[in-house]
Parts: C-alpha cells; structure tokens; sequence
C-alpha cells in the first residue's frame, strides 16, 4: 500500500512529466487489491447485512469495492449465508466460473463452520471450506457491517503478501 | 360458529366416519376416516354455513404406532378456525390428495412424501422438493432417523434436573 | 417481424431456461425453470430447497426458550413477528397471560420491524426495475430504525427479543425521544418514495395491469398478506382474530382495487404508515409493569397441541406444536407466509414477458428461507 505515499521518493523529476519507480509486485498487487468487485452472493440473514454494508451508512464503494452479478466479472466471493448440500454443487461451478486471481471471504458462522445449525440439521453443509479454499472467516451471527469491512480489509493485507511466483511457474492455467 | 356449533354440524353430517378430540383449545380438533377424508374436505369447502376456504397448513407427524397428516383449516367468511387429522398405518402410509380442493395443498404434500414417506396417491406431478438430487439415506422427519453429516447435540439439560 | 414469423422464415420455437440459484433478482435462492416460447413465459416451476436447514428437526431436540433463535432465522428480515408467532402458540398451550407493559412493547417492536421489511421489499424491488435511488434511501431509514433495536437488545437483525411470557429487556430512556422524531419523519421519507415510483411513467407501465390476481385464486392458492389484500379482500389477522393487545389501537387496513402489481406495492407503501400511527399510540399509552410472566426455568408445558397464527409482514405465519408433557416439543410445523405466495408466481406469470417476471416476482415479497426452513 506504500506506493502513492511514498510517491514523492519516488518520482524523478525530468523534462516532460514525473517517473514513478516500483516493483511488478508492488503495482499489481496494489491495483488488484484496491479494486476489487465481489459476488453479490447472499444466501440467507448474512446477505441483508452485506446489502447494509454496501449501502448507505457503512459505504463499500469508498474502499473501491462494488457488486457484479456475474462471476466472470468479479474477483472476491463473499459467502453469505448458509450453505446446504443441495447449494455446494452450484457454489463449486460459480468458484471454478471466477477468473484468477480469485478470493474467498466466508463470512457469519454458517459459512464458516455449520453456524447454529451444525447439531441436529441433516442439510446444512458444516462449512464452505470443505469445497473452496478460503482466505479469510469472519464470524459473528450476522457479524456487523464493522466486523464486514474488517475482513475486507483483511482480504486486501492477504493481496498486497502475494508474490509474483505464486501467479507463474508450473502452476496449470485453469 | 362457535366451537360447539361446529362440532354439532359435522357430528350430525358425518357423525359415525369421524371423532372429535377432547382439547382445552378453543377450535375443533376432529379426526376422520382415510377413506372419507377427501369428501369430508370437499364438504367442509363448499357447505354454506362452514366454508373452510382457507387451508393454512397441511403437515405429518411420526408416531410409535402410526403416522398422522394434519390440517389447519380457517373460514374467511365465518372467520372460524379448525384442525382435522387423519391417522394413516406405520408401515405403508398411504393418502390422497386434496389439491382439487385447495391449490396450495400441491406443496405441503409433496413436502410430506420426501420428508416422512408418506405416499400421497393420486398427486399430479410427484418431484422432490426440498432434498437434494440423489439423496438416498431415507425419510429424514422420521423420529429416530439417522445418517451421515448428522450430529445430535449433546443433551446438557438432564444435569439442571 | 410477426410476418417472417408466419411465412416460417424465422422461426419461433419453445425452450427451457434455467434463471439459476444465484441471480440478483431472486431475492434469496431460488431456481426457476422457465419454458418459454420466444420472449413470453407458457410455464414455470420453482425449484427450492436450496436454504433447507431442517429448522423443525432441530426444534425436536431444543427445548422451548432454546429454539427461539431459531425462529429468528426463518424470517430475518422480519425477526420480531417470527419471535412473536412462537412465543404466542408456546403461550397459546400452556395458557400463560402476558403482562401489559411487555405486550405493548411486542406491539412495538413488531410494527417496527414491519417498516423495516417494507423498507427492504421496496429497495430491492426497484433495484430490479432498474432504480438504484430508492435502495439507498430505505436502507437510510432502516438504519435508524435497526439504531433503535440495537439501543434495546443488541442485535441488529436477529433479535431473540421476545421470550415465552413476555420480553427480555425494557427499553431504555432515549429510545422514546428516538422513536418519536423516527415516526415524525419516516412519514415524509414515505413521501419522498412516492414522489419517485409511484406516478413514474416509466414505473407504471412495468407494473400497472400486470398479473392480476383474483381472490378465489388467491385463498385457494394460500396466498395471504398484502398480496391478498391487494385485491380488495379485507382480511388482517390483526383486526380479525387479535392477538397481543392489537385490538387495543386503531389503525387503517389498505386494501387495494385490482390485485396487480402496483395495487400490491401500493398497499405496502400505505402499511408503512399506518405502522407509524401503531407505533406512535403503544408509545402513548405505555403502561408500568413487569416484564414478563413467571415461567420456571425448565419449562413442561402438560401433553398437548394448539396452533396459533399471526400478522407477519408477509403474510400470515404460525406454528402448529404437538407437546408431550417434556421439556422439548414433539413436532413443530412451521406454517410461513412465503411458502403460499411462492406457489402463486406458476399461476401468475403464465403469458407475460419474462422482464415482467421479475416485476411480479418482487412484488410477492417472497423470502426463501420462509419457502425452506
């Protein structure tokens, strides 16, 4: 995140404009990481707080972040809500749809490990990390839009660690 | 009506295929004959003085010895309410369907044949409704049923008694 | 176009398409298979039970206070009438008598969230139309009203509020001041709402004459609520059979004229301010009290049944229980409004466009957890 502050270090003042020196890595995590356009992927109760979240009161589209419909089009997949078994099939298609680099962001105990209905429910899938991998939990039953832009914000710390040879290598394209 | 009122009708249109429950609630809790059942509701609709138009839940339950499917039935007309229920057998649990009679009867059955066996005879359009495709580990509401992925709590409220 | 269509050069031909578990539009998830003929809908089956998490399996193996966060889940954009539904059966068989003070403040809470519903029903309903306004400002006011619910119990949207015998907590100082100016000026915001849909040109010719829906349809169908109510029939259970000391405040019933679907969103618009007159005469009259009735701590109601039904924004909702004389129920049957009104959407669409499914679709105010359990 250090780019724009210590853009005055940077820039190099030479006839005809400004040149900012950064690393690859540096740059692409920060415009991945300061843009990203999640899944409006609301399952049950933990969805009327994300729609609270991204409106009015506690503002998404300061923090860059804004919902598409399609998952072509998004890059965060905030699991709202809970997860049954009926439901686990179609979230692994929309999770194999979204084009990398991808994350994941389980938010309320439902997602995250079966929620209150971990006893007694012959449904409920007890977590969606048994089909995707996840990156950040968030719990609370629904946590409050605070906690919510917490664990955006942790999703952005989980981007700018990345390092370019996790994009490269032998890694198959999907 | 009033709770005797109607008690007094049905007994006196249908008084031997029926039994009418002693409650302290205050509506009618009857149980009929599986076999007269259909005809019963189809009379419960369209007598002028009942008009039980209204269906508000059709629901079974699991017994030791039996199952039973139960209805909530209200007037709009009237503004009365009653409840009528059907003891079916434990081991082939079988019934009709009242979905000429109410409309939205077309769901709570299909409810009642996945979740708890019973077999709704002459439904239009049997599908599953609520359980995922595949499920192959029986009938779930069933008391005492058990499958994979299902964790019982842990009973803590002996040790207060 | 129609005559390349009727000398087979262009040809018209029916398909099936799936509209799929995770759409913007279908509030929740839920599958429609739509077989269609070119753009207009001959047929429709929803597929549900994707939110099927076996809420009343759980209740045999809750005891009653236990499974009241339960009931919060089955309807969360509405969780006070869901609590309020089981506390009023639970009370219903086992004959307890609820104190005054805490049955004006169910009354309260309720009505307050009923405004809160509407205000989410009518946000994403426009979204869908296409207005993106309105959904910011009724999420605006439903802050301020969930400010005063989280003033009183701590949680914005499901409360555990309600208890068997009357209510948790009493409402502190500031919440009356609060509510007051909230009342005052949520019937202008109402204003400002109408001042955008209602007359829109663009608005009413989406919705004005759509779907109608006749009454006879609509009983048999278990349609129930404003949907009902927006074809002219005067039915609220809250006039009808009271419960709660609703019979103690008068209010106005909306009724609509025709049954489409701008008498539907018209009939929520009026609701949310006749809430308002609810609200601000249980505040008047707020009498001294207990809290709630004494009812010990491992609760054994004696071996029966007893159904009972209530007022829920969407429509009527309640709860059949079986008890056997322990701690925990036998069976409970959870009767929601949304389980009707969702089989109402196959009869309605028959014919019309599928952009006017959506219209029609927001106009139910279905939520799927209701449909599910």
């Amino acid at each position: 995140m250090g780019v724009i502050e210590k853009a005055p270090l940077y820039i190099e003042k030479i006839p005809g404009g400004g040149v900012v020196t950064t690393s690859v890595e540096g740059i692409l995590n920060w415009s991945r990481a300061c843009s990203l356009w999640y899944l409006l992927f609301g399952l049950a109760c933990c969805a009327i707080e994300m729609m609270a979240t991204g409106a009015s009161r506690y503002d998404f589209d300061r923090l860059g972040m804004f919902f598409r419909a399609s998952p072509r089009q998004a890059d965060l997949m905030m699991v709202c809500g809970t997860v049954t078994h009926k439901m686990a099939r179609r979230i692994k298609t929309l999770y194999d749809q979204m084009a990398d680099p991808k994350y994941v962001l389980a938010m309320g105990g439902c997602a995250s490990n079966g929620g209150p209905f971990y006893y007694d429910s012959y449904s409920v899938l007890k977590g969606i990390d048994k089909v995707i991998p996840v990156d950040v939990y968030i719990p609370g039953c629904p946590p409050r839009p605070e906690s919510l832009l917490q664990g955006a914000l942790k999703v952005r710390e989980v981007i700018m660690r990345q390092k370019l040879k996790d994009f490269a290598g032998d890694q198959p394209m999907q | 009506m009033t709770k005797q009122e109607i008690e007094q009708k049905i007994s006196r249109d249908y008084g031997e295929h029926i039994q009418i429950q002693e409650i302290d609630q205050p509506e009618p809790y009857v149980y009929i004959n599986r076999d007269k059942y259909v005809e019963f509701c189809r009379y419960l609709k369209n007598d002028a003085e009942l008009a039980f138009d209204f269906l508000f839940q059709l629901g079974g339950s699991h017994f030791d010895d039996r199952f039973e499917i139960c209805l909530t039935l209200a007037s709009h007309k009237h503004k009365h309410e009653m409840v009528l229920k059907v003891k079916l057998s434990a081991d082939d649990p079988q019934i009709n369907s009242v979905i000429d009679t109410w409309h939205v009867a077309d769901w709570y059955e299909l409810e009642a044949m996945e979740l708890f066996g019973i077999k709704v005879v002459d439904h239009p359009e049997p599908r599953p409704l609520l359980l995922y495709e595949g499920w192959e580990y029986g009938f779930p509401m069933r008391r005492g049923w058990t499958g994979p992925d299902f964790i019982p709590m842990p009973d803590k409220t002996q040790s207060a008694e | 176009m129609s005559e390349l269509v009727k000398n087979k050069q262009l040809s018209e031909e029916e398909f099936i398409i799936n509209m799929g578990p995770q759409h913007p539009s279908t509030h929740g998830v839920l599958r429609l298979i739509l077989k269609m003929r070119g753009e207009f809908i001959e047929d429709l089956v929803p597929d549900v039970g994707f939110l099927h998490r076996a809420i009343e399996k759980i209740a045999e193996n809750r005891t009653y206070a236990q499974f009241m966060p339960f009931t919060d889940r089955i309807d969360y954009c509405a969780s006070m009438p869901s609590n309020l539904a089981w506390a009023v059966a639970v009370e219903k068989l086992a004959h307890i008598e609820v104190p005054e003070r805490a049955q004006h403040l169910r009354v309260i809470m309720t009505e307050l969230n009923r405004i809160a519903s509407h205000l989410i029903w009518l946000g994403t309903m426009s979204l869908d139309l296409g207005a993106f306004t309105p959904f910011l400002y009724a999420f605006r006011e439903r802050e301020r009203i969930l400010d005063l619910f989280e003033m009183t119990c701590g949680q914005r949207l499901t409360y555990n509020y309600m208890r068997i015998g009357g209510v948790s907590q009493d409402v502190p100082a500031e919440f009356y001041d609060r509510c007051r100016s909230f009342t005052k000026d949520f019937r202008k915001k109402v204003d400002d709402y109408e001042a955008i849909l209602t007359y829109n040109p663009i608005f009413l010719s989406r919705t004005k004459d759509i779907a109608i829906l006749p009454v006879e349809v609509g009983l048999s169908y278990g349609a129930s609520g404003p949907t009902l109510r927006a074809s002219g029939h005067d039915w609220d259970l809250r006039k009808i059979h009271p419960y709660s000391s609703y019979d103690k405040f008068s209010f106005a019933v909306p009724i609509g004229t025709k049954g489409d679907v701008w008498d539907r969103y018209i009939v929520r618009i009026e609701e949310m301010r006749e809430c308002c007159a609810i609200v601000d005469q249980a505040l008047e009259g707020l009498p001294e009290g207990p809290l709630k009735a004494k009812v010990p701590t491992l609760f054994k109601p004696a071996a029966g049944e007893t159904f009972a039904r209530i007022e829920a924004p969407r429509g009527e909702m309640g709860y059949y229980i079986i008890a056997d004389g322990t701690t925990k129920p036998y069976r409970v049957k959870i009767r929601t409004a949304s389980f009707g009104n969702l089989q109402l959407l196959r009869y309605l669409s028959k014919g019309w466009k599928i952009a006017d499914l959506v219209a029609i679709f927001g106009s139910l105010d279905v939520i799927l957890p209701e449909v599910d359990r």
